[in-house]
């Protein structure tokens, strides 16, 4: 059975060994070729930001705090998250690194200016970020340098280097950390051996259910290990949730097309994730005909 | 007035020298005028008290005829006894060969007689009927007599005394009208008994002896089911193929004899006995027709096909479902080794093979054979997908060009392996989804699932971890509460959900 190949590791053949190929590819012409549904090598990568968010209106004022104690950092991490709300983020993240400045080891800055760089698909510049946490993690509170390692190992599973990934998440210490133990499915799901996130999205689940996100993470766990109708129920329950999160459409797509054949459906709930997000990891979109724009789903039933 | 004159003079005087004269007529007469008892008597009077006189004899023997008339049989019996001892003192041999004759009839009337009186006393009846054939065996209804002690025996529930008796009939009168019944009623005692091959014995003996073919014919393959059933299938095989030979008219049950012996060399089948053993080398339809067949398979296969509308499309399933088996078996193992121009179209050729063999198979649209072939033939794209992936590469490739080489492979490969996924996407499409289906439909489930596991990535979603700022100079904490409401969510937590909104952000 093929297994998982990243994009990343395809690798174009030398001119030197043009004359093996060819032999190669005679060989191998006697060989019909027929549509294959989905893209198998795909890798899903960072989506583009496209909108922003109203803040609404928070505590004093930073620059009027930041008066009152110039070289405490929560100020100029506070104005980041100001600007942040308001879709400035060239600002946001200068805020951040002033409120590095002031203390490097300040985790609410590390975090957030970590998320923005994983959104820009900034992770070396992140890795580069968060080493010192990998490298002296007492230096920072037990709790904050769990979220640290956790979004480091984001970074690196981003990479496409889940070993290191999974040696982050090592680090944390206490895995039943709720986002570290949803970080610790989502990497697990994305790896080589998915099977072994069975056990992660479940605790996960289990430590926080009400979680759009856990129980969309338990929902694709429970559908590869082919129960097909706990997967279904947990997506919609995921739905219900939070019905803006894309993945429960995704991957009830995939289920209804795939595991049970029923290609409406399976249309209709492509179609709405295609609402929510382009983002296609299996190449779905060539596979349903998005023209149409499907009423919307209740929540937690078939659409 | 005559009579009682007679009475008045023998009374007065026993031993008149005209008694015997006086008794005889009063018996005359009361014979007569039909007095029966006053006959019986008078009749009685005259065989014992006058027994030397000439007319004893005759008196005695209308006696007994006075009772047979008056249906008063072991009466009568007893009386033509008594007739017989008296003619035979005397010699009159006429009176000697009415009483001979009389007796086994007065005894068969007697044992019918009983039966109407009482018609459950069946062991009463059986030992009177079976005496009457025992001591008159030439007695024309000796044998209907006999036959009725068997059938008797039987309803008393004396099942090994029925057969004794039917048994004792046959030996006697095997010719008899009766002897069929009897075989009859043997065999089926017997298996009521569950003596299976004594049974089955007489079910043979009643259809040899039996004239209706038709009778004969389902007494035949009784004795057959019964021989199986008692564990002698060798026997049973042998009695089955007689009847093909001896019933030659019958097809339909030919076919169905030879289907259940085709069967039973299907099911020995496996790796070292394959199904091409048994349906001998391929040849023309006409030498293929004059051939003695190499096994029940393929003498069933050769009535198939010249009565196509008998035959089970289950058995020319799984025969077409094992030639797929069997040429898949090499296929499987072959490897694809350099070089691959001549590996592989050898492996694609089988390939072709096995997928003819298994669709053939399919086509009969026999649901179980259907499935496991459809199982198969997305198990030997699949396989077949991954001969190529794991093909022995050029020995003087490494680096960068060997996985360029794997990754070509792995393209041409991916192609096979789609087949193989639609393959078993479509046997489970025409499944109930509420049904688990066959062993081979849950197989290619199984493994249906499992490549799609593998195949696609999904879409997982994250949280990304923020920390919470505690405030101006606080120690910060991890931010916990990304459940909370909006409004008493702390800045971090606030942020994080305006990042989640952006599309594609974790949340």
């Amino acid at each position: 059975m093929s297994g998982r190949t990243p994009s990343t590791v395809r690798i174009r053949p030398s001119a030197a060994r043009t004359r093996v190929l060819a032999c190669l590819a005679l060989a191998i012409a006697v060989l019909p070729v027929t549509g294959c549904g989905a893209r198998l090598f795909s890798r899903r990568g960072p989506a583009p930001v496209t909108a922003a968010a109203a803040r609404p209106a928070g505590r004093q004022a930073p620059q009027a705090a930041a008066a009152q104690d110039p070289r405490d950092p929560f100020w100029a991490f506070q104005s980041a998250e100001r600007h942040v709300a308001a879709d400035s983020l060239a600002v946001a993240e200068a805020e951040l690194h002033r409120a590095l400045e002031l203390d490097p080891a300040y985790a609410p800055a590390l975090a957030l200016l970590s998320k923005l760089y994983f959104d820009n698909g900034r992770h070396r510049d992140a890795i580069t970020l968060l080493e010192p946490v990998r490298l002296q993690p007492d230096a920072y509170p037990a709790r904050a340098r769990q979220m640290l390692l956790a979004g480091l190992a984001l970074h690196e599973d981003a990479l496409g280097d889940s070993l290191r990934a999974r040696e982050a998440l090592a680090l944390v210490a206490d895995a039943g950390a709720q986002q570290a133990g949803s970080v610790a499915a989502y990497v697990a799901l994305r790896g080589e051996a998915p099977e072994a996130a069975t056990a992660l999205a479940k605790d996960a689940a289990r430590h926080d259910g009400h979680s759009a996100v856990n129980q969309n993470n338990l929902g694709i766990a429970r559908l590869r290990s082919g129960d097909v109708d706990g997967a279904r129920h947990a997506f919609a329950d995921a739905i219900g949730r939070d019905p803006s999160l894309p993945g429960p459409y995704y991957n009830l797509a995939i289920l209804e097309k795939y595991y049970r054949f029923d290609d409406a459906t399976a249309a209709r709930w492509f179609a709405e994730y295609w609402n929510r997000s382009h983002d296609d990891p299996d190449g779905l979109r060539t596979v349903f005909a998005t023209g149409a724009t499907p009423d919307a789903p209740q929540t937690g039933a078939r659409p | 007035v005559v009579l009682e004159a007679g009475d008045a003079l023998l009374h007065r005087v026993p031993e008149h020298a005209r008694a015997a004269d006086v008794t005889w007529r009063q018996s005359q007469l009361a014979i007569a005028h039909g007095w029966t008892d006053r006959a019986v008597a008078d009749l009685d009077r005259m065989a014992k008290q006058h027994a030397t006189d000439r007319r004893a004899p005759l008196a005695a023997t209308e006696r007994g005829e006075v009772l047979f008339r008056a249906n008063r049989y072991d009466e009568a019996g007893a009386a033509f006894e008594a007739a017989l001892a008296a003619s035979q003192a005397q010699h009159a041999d006429s009176l000697v060969r009415i009483a001979q004759r009389a007796l086994p009839v007065c005894a068969y009337r007697a044992a019918d007689a009983a039966v109407a009186a009482d018609s459950n006393a069946y062991a009463h009846h059986a030992a009177r009927f079976e005496q009457v054939a025992a001591r008159w065996p030439a007695y024309e209804l000796s044998p209907l007599a006999q036959y009725r002690a068997g059938l008797a025996y039987g309803r008393a529930h004396q099942p090994r005394e029925a057969v004794r008796a039917m048994q004792a009939l046959l030996q006697a009168y095997p010719r008899c009208p009766y002897a069929g019944d009897a075989r009859l009623q043997v065999a089926r005692t017997f298996e009521e008994m569950h003596d299976l091959e004594p049974a089955a014995q007489a079910y043979l003996e009643f259809s040899r002896g039996e004239t209706d073919r038709e009778n004969a014919a389902a007494a035949w393959l009784k004795a057959a089911e019964l021989l199986a059933a008692a564990g002698r299938q060798g026997a049973a095989d042998s009695l089955r193929l007689d009847y093909i030979r001896r019933w030659p008219g019958d097809v339909e049950g030919a076919m169905a004899i030879m289907e259940a012996l085709a069967r039973r060399d299907l099911a020995a089948v496996d790796a070292q006995h394959p199904v091409s053993r048994l349906l001998g080398p391929p040849a023309r339809a006409r030498a293929a027709a004059q051939a003695q067949p190499v096994s029940h398979l393929a003498d069933y296969l050769r009535r198939a096909a010249a009565h196509p509308k008998l035959a089970s499309r289950d058995v020319i399933a799984q025969v077409r479902f094992l030639q797929g088996e069997e040429a898949n078996t090499p296929f499987a193992a072959l490897r694809l080794t350099q070089p691959l121009a001549r590996s592989v179209p050898a492996k694609k050729a089988m390939l072709d093979t096995v997928l003819v063999r298994y669709r053939r198979s399919a086509d009969l649209g026999v649901p179980a054979w259907a499935h496991a072939s459809a199982f198969r033939i997305g198990q030997a794209l699949q396989g077949f997908a991954e001969a190529l992936e794991n093909s022995e590469p050029p020995a003087d490739l490494s680096g960068d060009d060997l996985r360029a080489y794997r990754n070509v492979l792995a393209e041409k490969a991916s192609a096979f392996s789609a087949r193989g996924d639609e393959v078993w996407s479509q046997l489970l499409r025409q499944q109930d989804p509420d049904s688990t289906g066959d062993a081979w439909v849950a197989q290619a489930r199984a493994a249906l699932y499992g490549r799609l596991a593998h195949r696609f990535l999904f879409r997982p979603e994250v949280t990304f971890p923020l920390v919470e700022a505690g405030g101006p100079s606080r120690v910060p904490e991890a931010d916990t509460n990304a459940g909370a409401p909006a409004d008493s969510a702390a800045p971090s937590t606030r942020t994080a959900r305006a990042l989640a909104r952006r599309e594609g952000a974790p949340r």
